[in-house]
């Protein structure tokens, strides 16, 4: 009994072990990849930049998008590839919390908030906050209903409520007098964060304003992974039923998991809005709902790793077919561009289904029992002198 | 005292009567055991008695507490648990996650701990995971705590299914064929571990297809057929009633002994 109690102590000792040296390494690469990438276009040694480094493929403003992806995509990943919760809606948070952001921003007088308000340094951080959660919570109260739908007709539900989303930002939700969202232009002149008098831009400084939010948002996403939510977002995918039979709420949440994953695609979205200095409702319909859950699988949708790496790859290749098609096939239009992209995607998900942070760590487990396993009959077979 | 009693319970499935007019008494800590063949509504018992599907019509209570109306989990949070004749382990996890999730009711600290890992949610976190080796360590699956559910045997899942279900503590167990594809050594050891539940002072309601376990440790004996009740009483009483052996006649479960 003892001989069996204390290889289980070690060996929940080990798994701890793994779970944090894997999200260690995480970090690690990251940082690594950022500050390098940080640090060579804000120090600009030698007279070197990233996008001559790269040959204009990789900008700081590209990589900050990278970083806002990831924050939605966090959230998408915990609903999707956790509690396997479809949503083909994403994009209409992230709208939601760009639109909340830039309308109170810029056109607080005409709402009536005083200027003493409105003008503190502090407002557009408050207001990026109360998106946070309005959104969370409008996401709940359509999570309720929505949620006991499964498989396809909760992708359909939630590819609804984008379209809703969308159409009321495109018409001024169905109030054109007031003129908040500007209809199909959008707003702009949304001004830029500040701390005090210290203006968050240029971009290199957004650039680390977005990346401590996302790392912020990575490191949440995996406490709750670890925790007795993310236990039980995985039961709720494994079986509901069997969630149910021990007590879990399960409804209940989902539907939280949907709030929380709508709360973070706004905190994105404000923080886009702040970036691009203005917002169009086209932005946020359903393609780029469909391009968070193409980056969402690309990266790995049961892993929070997957959410940066995913965003990245996909931003990359896009960027890269944008740039290079043309070079390799000359006079090829525009069109090709997404045949090709479509391509590559099928290629990636074929051979990595379980997405590329996933699919990798695999190939090297692969590669490494492999190696062992050779060295373990190169041993075997020295004694006989059979090498 | 009872603690489960259910009267005149029917429940219809378009054109079939799954159940019809089930009355019966299960006794605070005695082994019940339902029998019945394919077919003959012990498993849609279950899923009433559960809440997983709503009543036609009767009346069920726990405790004197009327389950008709409430939801799976509210029920399961009043100390009556069940498992499944089509194993439900939670193949995405470890063994010990999958009895961490069925002490899930038993942890309280919030979203916002988890997500900043405050004290709080780590002590809780540790002693959650003791209480689930405690239980692993009952069923004998604690050496294998940290492997995927999904590596474990058939035979082993169920045991893992009914530890999950023990994670929470319940006054009343409902097992739906535990002994289904387990080995006879795996069978002995179930047999000892409901006997251990027993003494433990909780109330085991039992369907099962092995004669041999039910015979030899119910207290008293159901028996369905069609929906309806046939026969209750003791193993013996059972085994001897006429409408019982005609019910498993050309059936080669039954009887024994
Ligand atoms: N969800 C359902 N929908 C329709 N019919 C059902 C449903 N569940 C059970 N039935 C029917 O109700 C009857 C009783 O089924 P049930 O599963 O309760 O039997 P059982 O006694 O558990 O049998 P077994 O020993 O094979 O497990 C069967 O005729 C079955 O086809
Ligand atoms: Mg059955």
């Amino acid at each position: 009994m003892n001989l069996q109690r204390q290889p289980t102590a070690l060996r929940s000792l080990g798994v701890n072990a793994r779970a944090f040296s894997r999200d260690f390494i995480g970090y690690l690469v990251l940082i690594l990849l950022l500050g390098g990438m940080g640090w060579i276009e804000i120090v600009q040694p030698g007279d070197l930049s990233l996008p001559k480094l790269t040959g204009g493929l990789l900008t700081l403003d590209m990589l900050t998008r990278v970083g806002l992806f990831t924050i939605v995509l966090v959230g998408l990943n915990l609903l999707m590839g956790y509690a396997g919760q479809v949503s083909l809606g994403q994009a209409a948070f992230y709208g939601m919390g760009a639109f909340f952001s830039a309308i109170l921003t810029t056109r607080a007088a005409a709402l009536g908030i005083p200027a003493s308000l409105s003008q503190a340094w502090w407002w557009a951080w408050l207001v990026m906050f109360a998106g946070m959660l309005l959104t969370g919570a409008c996401a709940y109260l359509i999570g309720v209903p929505i949620l006991r739908l499964r498989g396809h007709y909760l992708a359909m539900a939630t590819l609804g409520m984008g379209v809703v989303v969308y159409v009321l930002l495109k018409e001024n939700l169905a109030v054109p007098q007031l003129n908040l969202t500007g209809g199909f232009d959008g707003v702009h002149s949304i001004p830029r964060l500040r701390i005090g008098d210290f203006v968050i831009w240029p971009v290199t400084r957004y650039f680390v304003l977005v990346w401590f939010f996302t790392f912020l948002v990575i490191a949440l996403g995996l406490n709750i992974v670890n925790s007795r939510y993310g236990r039980v977002l995985r039961a709720i995918h494994a079986s509901q039923s069997a969630a149910e039979s021990v007590g879990v709420a399960v409804h209940k949440s989902k539907a939280q998991i949907f709030a929380l994953s709508a709360a973070l695609a706004s905190l994105a979205g404000s923080l886009y809005a702040h970036f691009q200095a203005a917002v169009i409702p086209a932005t946020f319909g359903f393609g780029e709902s469909l391009e968070l859950v193409i980056m969402s699988s690309v990266g790995g949708l049961a892993s929070i790793w997957g959410a940066p790496f995913g965003a990245f790859a996909v931003l990359l290749l896009k960027e890269l077919l944008r740039t290079q098609l043309r070079v390799v096939f000359p006079g090829v239009k525009g069109e090709f561009e997404a045949i090709a992209f479509g391509v590559l995607l099928i290629v990636i998900m074929i051979s990595m289904p379980e997405g590329l942070t996933t699919g990798m760590l695999k190939a090297y487990r692969r590669w490494r029992a492999a190696r062992v396993l050779k060295q373990e009959i190169a041993e075997s077979l020295e004694p006989l002198g059979m090498k | 005292m009872n603690i489960l009693e259910v009267t005149k319970l029917c429940k219809q499935f378009g054109g079939i009567m799954a159940l019809h007019r089930v009355t019966f008494q299960v006794a605070r800590g005695e082994i019940f055991a339902i029998i019945g063949p394919n077919g003959a509504g012990k498993t849609t018992l279950f899923n009433l008695v559960s809440g997983a599907l709503p009543a036609s019509s009767g009346e069920m209570r726990y405790k004197t507490e009327l389950l008709n109306g409430l939801l799976p989990h509210q029920i399961a949070a009043r100390g009556l648990v069940r498992t499944f004749q089509t194993v439900q382990v939670f193949g995405n996890m470890t063994v010990l996650e999958n009895v961490m999730v069925g002490r899930h009711t038993k942890t309280r600290y919030g979203m916002l701990d988890a997500a900043l890992r405050l004290p709080a949610a780590r002590a809780e976190e540790k002693r959650l995971r003791a209480d689930a080796l405690a239980r692993l360590e009952l069923v004998g699956l604690a050496p294998r705590a940290n492997e995927s559910a999904a590596a474990l045997s058939f035979g082993q899942q169920r045991v893992l299914e009914a530890a999950r279900a023990l994670a929470l503590d319940p006054d009343l167990i409902m097992l739906d064929e535990p002994g289904a594809g387990l080995t006879r050594a795996e069978v002995e050891d179930l047999d000892r571990l409901i006997q251990r539940l027993q003494k433990q002072g909780i109330t085991v309601v039992l369907v099962e297809h092995n004669m041999e376990l039910v015979m030899g440790i119910a207290d008293r004996v159901m028996v369905l057929e069609y929906g309806q009740k046939i026969a209750e009483g003791t193993p013996l009483q059972v085994q001897h009633n006429e409408r019982v052996i005609a019910a498993y006649l050309g059936a080669d479960t039954f009887p024994i002994g």
